[in-house]
């Protein structure tokens, strides 16, 4: 019975423990949530420390911070952000959540859990916190361009873990699950979050707006706390999980385009009932099941850290973010958290999996949880760590690969190539949805087709298998080709487009720099395009042939890369030599001045170097008596230095050890904003850019 | 357990209702308690809408929403706003809420009830609803002198809510009440709130001020609710109510001077839940229960609005606010509220109460709560026609009352005259405290005392109880008496400061203002001392004779207090006619300059006569032309107009229809403020040609 008594005492115990970790932690400079956790091991039934709540009525209260907790992101998330952090984040995101739960899954499969268990397991990896990143950057005080792909990346995970929660809730519904079942509680879902949307849509951002009008605190509290509990319970009410419609809510809400006010108002109760959340979350933690399972644990906890941060680094170098932004958010994403918690539940709640998983969970979050402050700080250092490691050919390509995408996406064509490009993309789409049709009807009826071919053949039910599995993988195969060709035609077709071929019968200077674009990006939306395919049908696939299918063709293209930028890095010699050598020549002519037209003439003439810029160092400034590598610019912005051009005329290319002096002409390639960065570090000093 | 989706649901059709009610209820311009209450009775299991039957869930959380509330009335709350509204507050407070426990005991028992129904009857309708005067002075935006005074009452009535929960809490508990119980259980209580406060001073404003420091909002409210839910929870360990704690616990944190802050993040917090509360409050309604008591219900609303109209206005008016500013105030508190379902439910669930109480309480509540922004808007009108229809002897002393409690503030003593007051303060409190033992002692061992009386003398059991009760109320009376001349002593010595008397020989000038306001004070005292004893003792004393006492005096007083006042009417004739002529040679001889100096000797002369000004009506003023009774002096600033000096030198006592002219010459007199206000509005009179 859920007396008023006990549950007061109940409530009370969760908020006077909370209320001393919370301090405790925010003196130790820790993460909040941790000392929540804390305070619910405190609490739990599991640590013998006399002071127990009741877990179903924290159980109970801890509900309703999980709608509140998704509702508020639901409000922070809203469509305009979402076009404007654009796909960049979307591709990061999804190639991160997909890496994430292949691993996740192949790990529970190798530890023998059952395909469902796995696949909640990957689940569990792949969407990262918003609430605990935005906070540990708000903490560190952290402000720089990259945070800014963090939080898309975040916004964009936040709605892979609501789809996540949507799918699970649906494979985990029935017992065997059918096919056509299937299909149709997809559908239904589909339905529905139509329907809410529209409907939402028409009604809620209206109705909001009207209620701000009246400018009442209470009211607005009180009327959009209704409409997310309101949405909620249609959810559930409807078969879904509460967290979906209250995240459907808060976006609906958020385009009134007054979400900013309602946040502030909402963001104390929602700050409670997380804290109630995440302290119920701690009480189920439980030190002997984390005793039995540690080899889980601990494999989880690396998964996370290190595949998470592969995956965000290597998915925002493609992207084109730069050595050094990539490496720091990779290491910002190295965590799991809300999403977890709530994905975890489900499998519980539903039977879907047994109840290792959830303390398994807790310990990995509050693991990563306790790191992810550490990393972000850390990310810095490790950044130009990473930096000075990595082969000089890859960092030119890097500082190189920017300028090239930026010119890319920034160049303006004419309209019929802008018609060709749309119907490769509408092509390689059609190959993908074949593809994953192949892939899902195959997964979805492997057993009735096998049964269907060894009737009709006469052949054993095992050879049947076999059979089935040949005829797909041939399929498979060929869709795969298509696919790929597909991707070298859209890829060549956006390459052109930064570094045009020359004329026929001319000398194609560009070629160098253009085979390694074409490759780069040839990788990258095969990652993009293969992950998720491979996240999702995986659980239905033979494993082995495909990971190796994939792993074989990455590994050819990487050899390719390196390959090509081993040549890049031999013509960006080649190249400098030739600037060289027309700068001296401009310099013996003219003045010693560099002059605006040579670059000009220049940039024309070697579109594979990005953006060309020359710079004299005055007197006084930073990099004056600086070696190279002192000024670190590679590092710090992205920006290369390709020649010295020393006040008596010498040009000299630059290794680490050159001292800058007065009077020396630098020539910086890189992207635009790059090379303004590194103009400003050498006049001003590295503090400056912050 | 009640399962997740249950508490769920419940949950949500709460807030759903809450926030279609809110939204409806702010676009009427109604308040939106009284939506709530509407909400939770449609959603309630009585009327036909039931859509919740789990009433208990939302009871479970209403207490969270009591708790909350009442942090925040605590927060609000604190020693250093107590100090600065003052006695003047308390004083009004003490008497109103006195008079209606004692009218709502008195129609209790009229209706046949039990003393401790009654007793709760009384206490329901004593508490005014800060939530509901807030919101309406906010929604109104109403400001002025009456709504300080308003918000000084309302700090004292939630103390004094806070002392009869806690008594009543005591008086519940026991099925039969021995003296030494109720002693012994008031000596618990004290030494629980007095540990309380000291260790709760000494540690939670410095560590509230420590979290403070960390600059999170989030750890602020987690701390702060922390604290409150473990105050509350202490209090209900050591069986007081949860809202005492909670209302402690919120002082204690606005003593660490950061209450803003707290306020800011607690304030969604208990807005969300205050609407809960609300909710589950309406779903307690059974509009059939309310029915079948209509009688009660509205002779409790008769009660609330003219009881707390009269009591607050008296008590205003006494404590020298003038009439309208009185009126004005009294009006804007005929309410009860939240502390009203508090005591409700807490004799309900002591099971002190029958079960028709609390819905009568609500709805009567919800009826004021209806009422009160009427009520507030009316207030200006009403206190206009009050102020017309006193007779004239009254306004003349309520304009000049206000004066000389002004004066007599403002004068300063000699020590000894500071030493002599200051020990009668000490007899009047030793007299009060022996009088207030013998009741005590009479009522707590009533019974004891009739038997051994019995027992010494062999008498019958009728006879040793009446002659108990002669000597109880011989002994009451006696020191009644001893009270009655001990506030004379005091009230002289504290009159004399104002108008010191004449040296012997002289003639007293100040003889019938001194004895007019020597008759206010000593009413005002007997007011402050009889009706709250009066409200206390009640139930434990023959109703009749003590309350027949208590009007005995007042009706002497009062009727003294008539002659007074029409004493004074003559002698403020008398001397407006002596400062007529002596204005009137003075103009005649010498002329404007001199005037200041007539005007001293003029003010020296009689002290009872306030500040005198003379105001001189300029050529082209707006007010030329008006009649005295159009201007409004009186109502509008509690000043009067004593003499009117024609430019040839004539005087005379303006009446009404009075036209000003140019030239003329008013004498005002009343307490500074009023004068100034008085003549700024002679120098532009609102509602004039602009």
């Amino acid at each position: 019975m859920l007396s008023a008594a006990e549950f007061l005492k109940s409530l009370a115990i969760v908020f006077c423990v909370a209320g001393v970790t919370t301090v405790v932690f925010q003196k130790l400079r820790q993460p909040v949530i941790f000392g929540y956790l804390v305070a619910g091991m405190i609490v739990g039934p599991h640590i013998p420390i006399p002071l127990v709540a009741d877990p179903g009525i924290v159980r109970v209260l801890s509900e309703l911070g999980v709608i509140l907790l998704l509702f508020f992101l639901g409000l922070q998330f809203s469509l305009r952000q979402l076009f404007r952090i654009g796909p960049t984040a979307g591709g990061i995101a999804l190639f991160v959540s997909s890496l994430m739960i292949w691993l996740g899954y192949n790990a529970g499969r190798l530890f023998g859990w059952t395909t469902l268990e796995s696949f909640y397991a990957g689940a569990l990896l792949a969407v990262s916190s918003t609430t605990i990143i935005t906070k540990g950057l708000s903490d560190l005080g952290i402000k720089d361009p990259y945070t800014e792909v963090v939080f898309g990346i975040c916004i964009i995970d936040d709605i892979i873990g609501i789809f996540l929660i949507a799918i699970l809730t649906t494979l985990s519904s029935g017992d065997g699950i059918s096919p056509g079942e299937l299909a149709a509680t997809g559908g239904r879902l589909l339905a529905f979050l139509a329907a809410l949307t529209f409907v939402g849509m028409l009604t809620i951002p209206r109705l909001v707006r009207a209620v701000v009008r009246l400018n009442r605190p209470e009211t607005t509290l009180v009327a959009t706390v209704g409409i997310c509990f309101g949405s909620a319970l249609l959810a559930q009410a409807f078969g879904y999980s509460v967290a979906l419609g209250a995240f459907f809510a808060g976006a609906l809400v958020s385009e009134s385009g007054v979400g900013r006010k309602i946040e502030k108002i909402v963001e104390p109760v929602r700050d409670i009932f997380a804290a109630v959340f995440f302290v119920s979350v701690g009480m189920l933690f439980e030190p002997a099941l984390i005793l039995q399972y540690w080899p889980a644990v601990l494999v989880y906890t690396l998964i996370v850290v290190i595949g998470r941060f592969i995956g965000g680094t290597v998915g925002s170098f493609f992207a084109g973010y730069g050595i050094r932004p990539s490496v720091r958010t990779g290491m910002s994403l190295a965590l799991i958290g809300e999403f977890s918690f709530i994905i975890a539940a489900l499998g519980i709640s539903t039977g879907a999996t047994r109840d290792f998983l959830y303390p398994l969970t807790v310990s990995v979050s509050a693991i990563t949880i306790l790191l992810a402050p550490r990393l972000m700080e850390w990310s810095e250092p490790a950044a130009t760590w990473i930096d000075r490691v990595l082969p000089k050919p890859l960092r030119t390509f890097a500082s190189l690969y920017d300028s090239w995408l930026q010119k890319m996406l920034r160049g303006m064509e004419p309209a019929h190539a802008a018609r060709g490009r749309k119907r490769q993309l509408l092509l390689l789409a059609f190959d993908v949805a074949l593809l994953a049709g192949t892939l899902g009807v195959t997964a979805a009826w492997r057993v009735e087709i096998a049964g269907w071919i060894s009737s009709v053949t006469g052949l054993s039910t095992m050879a049947a298998r076999h059979l089935l599995l040949a005829a797909v993988s041939i399929v498979t195969g060929a869709f795969f080709y298509a696919v790929f060709r597909g991707t070298q035609r859209l890829v060549h077709s956006l390459v052109e487009k930064a570094m045009p071929r020359a004329a026929a019968g001319k000398l194609d200077l560009a070629g160098a720099p253009r085979r390694a674009l074409t490759v780069a990006l040839e990788i990258g939306v095969l990652l993009l395009i293969a992950m998720p395919l491979l996240a999702f049908f995986q659980p239905f696939l033979p494993r082995l042939p495909w990971a190796v299918a994939l792993l074989g063709a990455l590994f050819l293209l990487g050899i390719s890369l390196w390959r090509r930028v081993a040549d890049l890095q031999g013509h960006v010699k080649a190249v400098t030599q030739v600037i060289v050598e027309s700068l001296e020549k401009q310099v013996a002519e003219k003045s010693s001045q560099v002059d605006d037209k040579t670059m000009h003439r220049i940039r024309k003439l070697f579109p594979g170097m990005g953006h060309i810029a020359p710079f004299r160092l005055e007197p006084g400034c930073y990099g004056v008596g600086k070696t190279v590598r002192e000024l670190n610019l590679g590092s710090l912005t992205g920006a290369t230095i390709l020649v010295i051009l020393r006040g008596d005329g010498n040009s000299i290319l630059p290794t680490g050890k050159n001292i800058l002096l007065e009077g020396d002409a630098l020539t910086i390639a890189g992207t635009p904003e790059a090379v303004e960065a590194a103009k400003e570090i050498l006049v001003k000093g590295p503090g400056s850019t912050r | 357990m009640h399962s997740v989706p249950d508490f769920l649901q419940s949950l949500a059709v709460v807030f759903c209702a809450a926030g279609i009610t809110t939204v409806v209820f702010q676009k009427l311009k109604q308040p939106v308690i009284f939506g709530y209450l509407v909400a939770g009775m449609l959603v309630g299991p009585h009327v036909f809408i039931p859509l919740i039957d789990e009433a208990e869930v939302i009871h479970a959380l209403s207490e969270l929403g009591v708790i909350l509330l009442l942090f925040f009335l605590g927060l609000e709350f604190s020693l250093t706003k107590l100090f600065r509204v003052g006695p003047t507050a308390g004083v009004i407070a003490v008497v109103e809420t006195s008079v209606m426990v004692w009218l709502g005991y008195e129609a209790g028992r009229l209706f046949g009830w039990s003393p401790l129904e009654s007793v709760y009857a009384g206490a329901i309708l004593a508490i005014s609803s800060t939530t509901i005067v807030v919101s309406a002075f906010l929604e109104k935006g109403i400001k002025g002198k009456f709504t300080e005074i308003v918000f000084g009452i309302l700090i004292f009535e939630d103390l004094i809510a806070i002392l009869l929960l806690t008594i009543l809490t005591t008086l519940s508990k026991g099925a039969d009440l021995s003296f030494g119980e109720v002693a012994a259980t008031g000596g618990r209580l004290a030494a629980f709130l007095a540990a309380l406060l000291v260790v709760g001073m000494l540690t939670i404003p410095r560590l509230v001020r420590a979290v403070g420091r960390l600059n999170r909002p989030e750890t602020t409210l987690v701390a702060g609710v922390g604290i409150c839910f473990a105050c509350a929870l202490l209090a209900r360990l050591f069986g007081y109510s949860v809202a005492l704690g909670a209302f402690i616990a919120g002082a204690l944190v606005s003593e660490s001077g950061l209450a803003k802050q707290v306020e800011r993040v607690v304030k969604p917090l208990s807005d969300a839940f205050g609407a809960v509360f609300f909710v589950s409050v309406g779903m307690l309604i059974d509009p059939a229960l309310v029915a079948r008591h209509w009688a009660v219900a509205l002779s409790f609303l008769a009660l609330v609005v003219v009881g707390k109209v009269a009591g607050v206005s008296l008590g205003a008016f006494l404590a020298g606010n003038g009439i309208r500013t009185s009126v004005q105030a009294g009006m804007s508190l005929a309410q009860i509220g939240e502390f009203s379902f508090i005591i409700a439910s807490l004799g309900f669930s002591s099971g002190a109460t029958r079960d028709f109480l609390y819905p009568v309480a609500v709805s009567v509540s919800a009826a004021t709560t209806l009422l009160t922004p009427w009520m507030i808007r009316l207030s200006g009108p009403a206190a206009e026609r009050v102020d017309r229809l006193l007779p004239k002897g009254v306004h003349t002393f309520a304009a000049l009352y206000d004066s000389w409690l002004d004066r007599m503030r403002r004068t300063r003593d000699p020590v000894q005259a500071c030493r002599r007051r200051r020990w009668r303060y000490a007899l009047l409190l030793a007299d009060f405290a022996l009088m207030l033992g013998i009741l005590s002692a009479a009522s707590a061992w009533r019974n004891e005392i009739a038997a051994w009386l019995m027992s010494g003398t062999g008498m019958s059991a009728a006879a040793a109880r009446y002659s108990l009760l002669a000597m109880a109320v011989l002994l009451a009376a006696l020191f009644g008496y001893v009270v009655v001349q001990g506030a004379r002593r005091l009230v002289l010595s504290l009159v004399s400061r104002a108008m010191p008397p004449a040296a012997a020989g002289a003639p007293d000038t100040a003889e019938a203002p001194r004895r007019a306001m020597v008759l206010t004070l000593q009413t005002g005292i007997i007011l402050v001392i009889g009706v709250p004893l009066l409200a206390v003792f009640q139930p434990f004393l023959p109703g009749l004779p003590s309350a027949a006492i208590l009007f005995g005096i007042l009706l002497l007083l009062g009727v003294s207090f008539w002659r007074g006042t029409n004493d004074l009417q003559e002698h403020v004739k008398a001397v407006s006619e002596v400062i007529a002529e002596s204005l009137a040679s003075q103009l005649k001889q010498k002329g404007a300059a001199e005037e200041d100096r007539t005007l001293r000797r003029i003010r020296k002369l009689y002290p009872g006569m306030g500040h005198i000004v003379p105001f001189q009506v300029e050529q082209g003023s707006r007010c030329i032309g008006k009649t005295v009774g159009e201007l409004k002096i009186r109502s509008m600033t509690g000043a009067v107009i004593l003499v009117l000096t024609r430019d040839e030198g004539n005087s005379f006592l303006p009446v009404k229809t009075d036209v000003l002219q140019a030239g003329d010459v008013l004498t005002l007199a009343g307490p500074p403020e009023a004068v100034e206000a008085a003549r700024s509005i002679l120098s532009d009179p609102p509602g004039g040609p602009q």
